[in-house]
């Protein structure tokens, strides 16, 4: 084979294979083109997926505050009804229970005073359960005024004395020296700790409630820590997560047991964070519990 | 079979023999493809065998000794394409341990209709290495050149067996490496 023979298939086969090579080269290309763009169609469709299932959880969600601020409206509006009637059982009752007593019937005093101690008890939940609302429908308004802690602690103590002196419990009271005043509303300071202290001795028998009062500097600023101790029946584990919950009782039976609806911690909780503070727990079941809430010096909020 | 083999084997055996030698193989081979190969396509593995059997005619060299030595011109041309890789990869131990799971992965990804053969490797004793060959091709040869390659790519002091558990097919053989 001559030279010029060599070159001439020599040059015929790279032709050859060029061309192949370009045929190959256009038909990936080719598919890489189909599958980009099938891609991209894919991709589309999930955005336009997205953008229909948003919607569609927009509107659940908007559904949902809708009808929640329509029954928060109801129950406000149920609750204000209910205390006139109720204030007219209250007031009667305790005309009625004073008359009885001064006329010396005693055994039907002594019904009339339970009828009187029923309503009041009524009339608190019912107060508990428009305050709640209230908060959640953000129209709680608030009194903010310099509130000496001192003074609070004992006259919500001496309150709630007869509970804590009914179940045989002794309560201690230990505030620090030189507690600054709180920049707060003092009766819904009263509300949380006359609440934290009714719980604390209705779930304590033959047992010490300790309350402390300092203050702790934090990254937001200085705050005043109030606990509640008990050495009660404790709060089982599995319990603790749901109990600032509404209607969330550490179990069933505690309603049959001891009473309430479970609206007083959840109420205690959002009048906390409505103060700027928080309420946290600490509890072991048959041990006892612990109930810290912290409120600011100042709070950081509209009135 | 990926085109590559048949453009480096033409390449190598251009250089060992000669273009014109070359050429007479491919009239003599009557291949489907006339030779016109390139890199990226696919061609018949008889056309290798065909290609392989007329240039150890013609060039005199037994067909064994040819395919080591493409194995060896293989990887130069790898090193030369994938530097990174072998960089990476260190010493022949590693390198042979990587090919199934590593390079073989990455050649499917590229060429998802390619027809590899399979490396099994082990390591029973520090300094021992197994690498065991399987395909239907029956080119241990290949393999063969790619590992004194590699030996002597990384400058090692390394000497193997091989063994042909296929009865002289080189469909399945065992090479034995030993690091000295």
């Amino acid at each position: 084979m001559d030279t010029l023979e060599y070159l001439r298939r020599r040059l015929a086969r790279e032709q050859r294979a060029r061309q192949a090579a370009e045929t190959y080269a256009e038909e990936k290309t080719r598919a890489l083109f189909e599958a980009n763009k099938a891609l991209e169609e894919m991709a589309a469709g999930l955005q336009v997926k997205i953008d229909e299932r948003t919607a569609e959880l927009r509107e659940a969600h908007d559904l949902a505050l809708a009808a929640n601020q329509a029954k928060s409206a109801f129950v406000a509006n149920l609750s204000h009804e209910l205390r006139t009637p109720l204030n007219a059982i209250i007031g009667y009752g305790e005309m009625l229970t004073e008359d009885l007593r001064a006329l010396e019937i005693l055994d039907l005093a002594h019904d009339a005073q339970r009828i009187l101690s029923a309503g009041n008890y009524l009339l608190v939940l019912i107060n508990d359960l428009l305050d709640l609302e209230k908060i959640e429908a953000g129209e709680l308004s608030l009194l903010l005024e310099e509130v000496e802690v001192e003074p609070v602690v004992r006259h919500v103590s001496e309150i709630i004395r007869p509970q804590v002196d009914a179940n045989r419990n002794t309560l201690e009271v230990d505030l620090a020296d030189d507690l600054p005043a709180l920049r707060t509303d003092n009766a819904r300071l009263r509300q949380i700790l006359h609440n934290l202290l009714s719980n604390a001795s209705k779930f304590t028998k033959d047992g010490t409630i300790q309350v402390g009062v300092f203050p702790e500097d934090r990254a937001e600023g200085t705050f005043l820590i109030f606990e509640v101790k008990d050495t009660g029946i404790g709060i089982a584990p599995e319990a603790l997560p749901r109990i600032f919950e509404r209607f969330a009782q550490a179990d069933e039976t505690i309603s049959a047991r001891f009473g309430g609806t479970g609206l007083g911690l959840a109420l205690t909780r959002r009048l906390c964070q409505r103060l700027g503070g928080d309420i946290a727990v600490a509890s072991k079941l048959g041990s006892g519990s612990t109930f810290r809430i912290w409120l600011p010096l100042e709070p950081p909020l509209a009135t | 079979m990926k085109g590559i083999v048949f453009t480096e084997l033409l390449s190598m055996a251009e250089a060992a023999f000669s273009p014109e030698l070359v050429e007479e193989v491919i009239i003599a081979c009557d291949l489907p493809s006339g030779g016109a190969y390139t890199a990226i396509g696919t061609y018949p593995h008889s056309e290798l065998v065909a290609l392989v059997s007329e240039l150890s005619r013609r060039g005199n060299t037994p067909a064994s000794e040819l395919i080591q030595g493409f194995g060896k011109h293989l990887f130069t041309t790898f090193l030369e394409s994938h530097a990174a890789f072998f960089t990476s990869a260190g010493n022949t131990f590693d390198l042979l341990s990587r090919v199934e799971d590593e390079i073989h992965v990455e050649v499917r990804k590229l060429y998802p209709d390619a027809e590899l053969p399979s490396f099994t490797a082990s390591e029973p004793l520090p300094g021992d290495f197994v690498l065991e060959y399987r395909s239907s091709r029956g080119l241990a040869d290949l393999a063969h050149g790619l590992i004194e390659a590699s030996i002597a790519h990384f400058g090692e002091n390394i000497w193997f067996e091989r063994k042909d558990l296929s009865e002289g097919q080189n469909t399945h053989v065992v090479f034995t490496l030993h690091r000295v």
